[in-house]
């Protein structure tokens, strides 16, 4: 009787010792992806194999949307036609602005016999799965194989939507800009005050913090891409002002902002490749970039 | 033997695949976590086909498959089986009213640790209406328990005595 009990104690200790032991490998997974980006050589073989799993969970989420087209009634699908119409001028109002400035860049860059740059974007389709809420973050339908690259800024008929963070070769993953870890430079229109904003969570309006208490922005204000860092398309709308609030004795102004773009809704999204606007081009003092001063001398000339 | 181990595969395949169902907030909110529930049915009726390594891999397939941090789920998953199989015996045999109580308190306690990963990972905490799919996972244990249950003993019966 003692006798079984021992060896059920020591089967006992020997199966704590597995648990701590794969405990321990899943630890020391999760700090080499979150700290050191180490596993995407295992990622990407993994999406070969996940990639059309994916596809395969989305299916009753088509299926419903196709049902919803056939069944929906005429009238709602007109007033969204026009609905999408208005997006659509407004949208190639903007395109045709940037197209302005895009060929301006390019023959300059002609200009300094630069490698030429693919600077179209690319339309892609959001892939309906749930990702798990811990980040806000969608799959889209376009990967390494159509030129998608890690950094791609992402883009909804009304504005900025994110940022492109990981790549596989059919798919790629799109950080939304209401996800805490994504930030975006950004410039008031009306003041020109320049500042970052912050995501503050799934369905939560956007965050400013550090706005100094003398800054000009008020509830209303609109809120562009000012294009430094050169990951998003200067000009594009980011958001609208929310609320400005100054807590007592804080040292900041704290700023909401409500997104442009359809964060929850849109379904098309265009990606464009990231360095559309070099920062030099904007105004303000010279980013301190010695790396690139020296390796390349056209810089002086761009500006 | 093999007919049940396909059940068994085929149920993960399933609760993999439903995991990543789309669809409204407020579905999203009380979508019941079925791999969860898989793993604690088998686990706790036919420990030869899944245990802590098998758990381990599968929270692995479903990290790799939702593009989470790598490593969460399997730890999740592992911790989890590990817990049924050290009470299997008294699991089993608790009626299924009780049973489904040790289920709640099982999830509960996976859910303490995806938090507790979460936070340390530096991601923002899920809002509060997090807590729903646990409700409707444990409501939905006593069903999937029994219709595990017949498909199992359905099986069984016509898979020619082969146990």
């Amino acid at each position: 009787m003692s006798g079984h009990a021992a060896v059920k104690a020591q089967g006992d200790a020997a199966g704590v010792l597995r648990l701590v032991g794969y405990i321990g490998f899943a630890v020391a997974l999760m700090v080499l992806d979150r700290r050191f980006a180490a596993l995407e050589g295992l990622r990407s073989a993994a999406a070969h194999v996940a990639e059309p799993i994916l596809l395969l969970a989305e299916l009753p989420a088509r299926g419903a949307q196709w049902l919803r087209y056939v069944v929906v009634e005429r009238e709602q699908l007109a007033t969204e036609n026009q609905r999408l119409k208005e997006g659509l001028l407004q949208s190639q109002q903007q395109a045709f602005s940037m197209r302005a400035a895009l060929e301006q860049l390019q023959r300059q860059q002609q200009l300094l016999e630069a490698a030429p740059q693919g600077l179209t974007g690319m339309l892609v389709r959001v892939i309906e799965v749930d990702l798990g809420s811990s980040r806000a973050r969608i799959r889209v339908d376009r990967g390494t194989r159509h030129g998608v690259r890690i950094g791609d800024a992402a883009l909804d008929a009304f504005g900025v939507y994110g940022q492109v963070i990981r790549v596989g070769q059919e798919q790629a993953e799109v950080l939304m800009l209401s996800d805490p870890d994504h930030a975006i430079p950004v410039l008031a229109s009306r003041s020109g005050l320049r500042a970052i904003a912050q995501g503050g969570g799934l369905d939560a309006p956007l965050r400013i913090d550090s706005v100094p208490l003398t800054a000009d922005i008020r509830s209303g204000d609109a809120l562009i891409a000012s294009g430094l860092g050169g990951r998003f398309p200067a000009g594009f709308p980011v958001g609208t002002v929310l609320r400005v609030s100054r807590d007592d004795g804080a040292a900041f102004l704290s700023v909401e902002v409500e997104p442009a773009a359809r964060l929850q809704v849109s379904r098309e999204l265009l990606l464009t490749p990231v360095p559309l606007v070099e920062p030099q081009l904007m105004e303000g003092p010279p980013m301190p970039t010695p790396a690139a001063a020296t390796a390349a001398p056209p810089t002086e000339a761009a500006g | 033997m093999r007919s049940s181990a396909l059940l068994f595969w085929f149920a993960t395949a399933a609760a993999l695949l439903f995991a990543l169902l789309p669809g409204p907030g407020w579905f999203l909110a009380v979508k019941p976590l079925m791999l969860a529930l898989v793993l604690i049915y088998f686990a706790m009726e036919q420990p030869e086909h899944v245990g802590v390594g098998t758990a381990f891999l599968i929270g692995l397939c479903a990290d790799l498959l939702s593009g989470a941090l790598l490593g969460e789920q399997a730890l999740r998953c592992a911790v989890l089986v590990y817990l049924v199989l050290r009470f299997r015996q008294r699991l089993r045999f608790f009626p299924l009213a009780q049973q489904t109580a040790a289920v709640l308190a099982l999830l509960v306690n996976d859910r303490v640790i995806a938090l507790w990963i979460q936070l340390v990972a530096g991601f923002s905490l899920p809002p509060t209406s997090q807590w729903l799919d646990l409700a409707s996972s444990t409501l939905l244990w006593p069903w999937l328990f029994l219709t595990l249950d017949r498909l199992r003993y359905r099986q069984r019966s016509s898979g020619a005595g082969s146990r």
